[in-house]
């Protein structure tokens, strides 16, 4: 899940404009550094917070074009913060960032507990060279009753975040253009900048061969910085090699011997047995996956798609990518969706456990266009040889996808 | 009054859609899913064997990007865009924006609370309008498009509800629509769009709108 970007979206579906006290405490720059100071700064924002757009509001009414834009906001009103410190500032770029003396990466949240609104920015600060020179939290809060702030609560919060976390580089560091002199991007690669402990989507995957190769949504890995596989006791660096936006599909290569991979099977009964596994909700859960029964309950998807069938065995958030396998283990299908019970639940239906998966027939035309060896199960939905759930388990993988 | 189509959709891995639509609408939809439609393209395009058609395209619109509905789908290349279609992988979304002046970057939601203190709604705000085409295949960006005219006129009415140009006024009304000849002949010409339809056809042919498409022939 886009943690910051939904998060965002519903504080403000939900809250409107109440006002806003930012109660940033004062911090004590040095008088003797003249600020801006001269030294250069390239500031790293996670991809999904820069592209973020939310083109509907709520509640009706045209928007305005910062309210549709809200990462280029979020960027705009960063390096603004930065113009206060810096002289010279911008966006950090994976390719093409001119030289910079300091490179802070802010990884900044959005978040509601009880009755208060929090916003925070985790930073880290490097050099020129790559090398580490701090770390940091700041952290602001909102709360019921305090002083009105006007409309615009949300980017004041996250703007007083940003302004603490460079207050706080700036009098820990005392950048100048000498002290930290300006070196290209290099030294800095942007491994260094993700936030490994915040994994911005999670999913399902599994693996198709020996030789390592697994099988996910597309939508999990999009533009990942960093992907890892978690199977068993292992964790392993992925590769997107193939990728399918149209069937949701991607094919990560690890290089891990897996000695574990699932079958395909190419036509699915109706009302036949099926079985998904899946590593939802993994804020919440521990890394073992869930399994969960249910039928194949229609051959076809949601009005529009094309190449879906329906499902009834349960998925949370996290199950996308993830195997829909008959009672031999072969794969029917890939996880690709869901009602959403909780937009339908405000009309006063409760969808209960209304699923898609794509074919697998597309899935093997997909993988025979990339050249991805896989193995046919047998194709007789009546076939003795129902297979015990340990055998599938160790074949299937969780994903996670980091900025 | 902005009109969100009706979207039920929401990927097991993310929460992407919004859903404000009526019941009846989405049943009707599910049940419809087990139609095995293949439509034929449009009459005329015979002729013109490399003109682009596309695929079922799900429209979603605010109040003035739904009005544009009537102007695409007369376009052949647009003959199969509905607003009914919420499970389709391909999806274009269309709405207005205003960006008002002297508003910087942390003022997301500046303009509207103002005037809504006031018990007013703004009817054309005086500003740079936008109108936004965006083409995604299952939350994908593969185009996108905004067109920006500026409207200096500033009215005020009671109601949001009497306002039938959604905020673009009669003159902004006529310039949303001019926009739609110009998002066609960009879509038209796009080679990303074009490559999104040569693979649709690849795996699904002429398979359209909640039809069941042809078998994929084994290979193995």
């Amino acid at each position: 899940m886009r943690k910051w970007a939904v998060a965002l979206a519903a504080l403000w579906m939900v809250m409107g404009s109440p006002p806003v006290s930012l109660g940033a405490e004062g911090l004590t720059l040095p008088k003797d550094l003249p600020l801006p100071t001269d030294a250069s700064v390239a500031i790293y924002l996670p991809k999904h917070i820069r592209e973020f757009r939310n083109p509907f509001r709520s509640g009706g009414g045209f928007q305005t074009t910062n309210a549709l834009q809200l990462g280029t906001s979020f960027e705009e009103l960063t390096l603004g913060a930065a113009q206060h410190f810096f002289k010279t500032s911008f966006m950090y770029e994976p390719t093409g960032t001119p030289a910079f003396g300091l490179l802070v990466a802010i990884h900044p949240s959005l978040k509601r507990e009880d009755q208060q609104v929090i916003a925070t920015a985790h930073y880290q600060v490097y050099d020129g060279g790559g090398a580490s020179l701090m770390q940091g939290d700041t952290l602001i809060r909102w709360a019921p009753g305090s002083p009105a702030r006007g409309p615009d609560y949300l980017g004041n919060l996250s703007e007083q975040a940003i302004t603490r976390a460079l207050t706080e580089i700036v009098a820990q560091l005392r950048p100048t253009a000498t002290k930290y002199p300006s070196q290209g991007e290099a030294a800095v690669k942007i491994e260094k900048l993700i936030d490994r402990e915040h994994p911005v989507v999670s999913g399902t995957g599994f693996f198709l061969n020996r030789s390592g190769q697994i099988l996910t949504a597309a939508h999990v890995v999009h533009d990942c910085a960093s992907v890892d596989v978690h199977y068993g006791k292992d964790s392993v660096a992925a590769t997107t090699t193939a990728n399918s936006a149209l069937l949701d599909l991607a094919v990560l290569e690890t290089h891990a011997n897996s000695e574990h991979f699932l079958r395909l099977r190419d036509h699915a009964e109706l009302a036949e047995s099926v079985i998904n596994v899946g590593f939802p909700l993994q804020t919440l859960m521990t890394d073992a996956p869930t399994v969960t029964r249910g039928t194949l309950s229609s051959r076809a998807g949601l009005s529009g798609s094309v190449g879906q069938f329906q499902f009834s065995a349960p998925i949370q958030p996290g199950a996308s990518g993830g195997p829909v396998v008959d009672v031999r283990g072969n794969v029917l299908g890939v996880a690709v969706g869901t009602l959403n019970a909780s937009e339908l639940l405000k009309s006063g239906v409760l969808p209960q456990n209304v699923n898609f998966a794509l074919e697998s027939r597309y899935v093997e035309k997909f993988l025979q266009q990339h050249s991805v060896p896989f193995t046919e199960g047998s194709a007789d939905a009546q076939a003795p040889g129902e297979v015990s759930i340990d055998e599938v388990l160790p074949a299937v993988v969780s994903i996670k996808c980091y900025q | 009054m902005l009109s969100i189509a009706s979207h039920a959709l929401a990927r097991a891995g993310r929460a992407t859609w919004t859903w404000t639509g009526g019941l009846v609408a989405l049943l009707a939809l599910i049940a419809a899913v087990s139609r095995a439609d293949v439509i034929p393209p449009p009459a005329g395009l015979a002729a013109e064997p490399s003109a682009l058609v596309l695929p079922t395209v799900a429209l979603r619109g605010d109040g003035a990007g739904t009005e544009l509905y009537d102007a695409l789908h007369a376009s052949p290349l647009l003959a199969h865009l509905s607003k009914e279609a919420p499970g389709s992988p391909i999806q274009l979304l269309i709405y207005h924006t205003v960006r008002p002046a002297h508003v910087d970057a942390k003022n997301f939601f500046s303009g509207l609370a103002a005037v809504g203190t006031l018990g007013l709604s703004p009817v054309v705000m005086s500003g740079e309008h936008s109108m936004h085409y965006e083409l995604y295949v299952n939350g994908q960006q593969v185009l996108r498009r905004e067109y920006t005219a500026n409207l200096s006129r500033k009215e005020y009415l009671n109601s949001k509800a009497a306002d039938a140009t959604h905020g673009l006024g009669p003159d902004g009304e006529v310039w949303a629509k001019s926009t739609v000849d110009l998002f066609l002949k960009d879509l038209a010409h796009d080679p990303a769009v074009r490559a999104m339809n040569d693979e649709y056809q690849l795996y699904f042919g002429n398979a359209v709108s909640g039809a069941a498409p042809p078998a994929v022939p084994a290979q193995h």
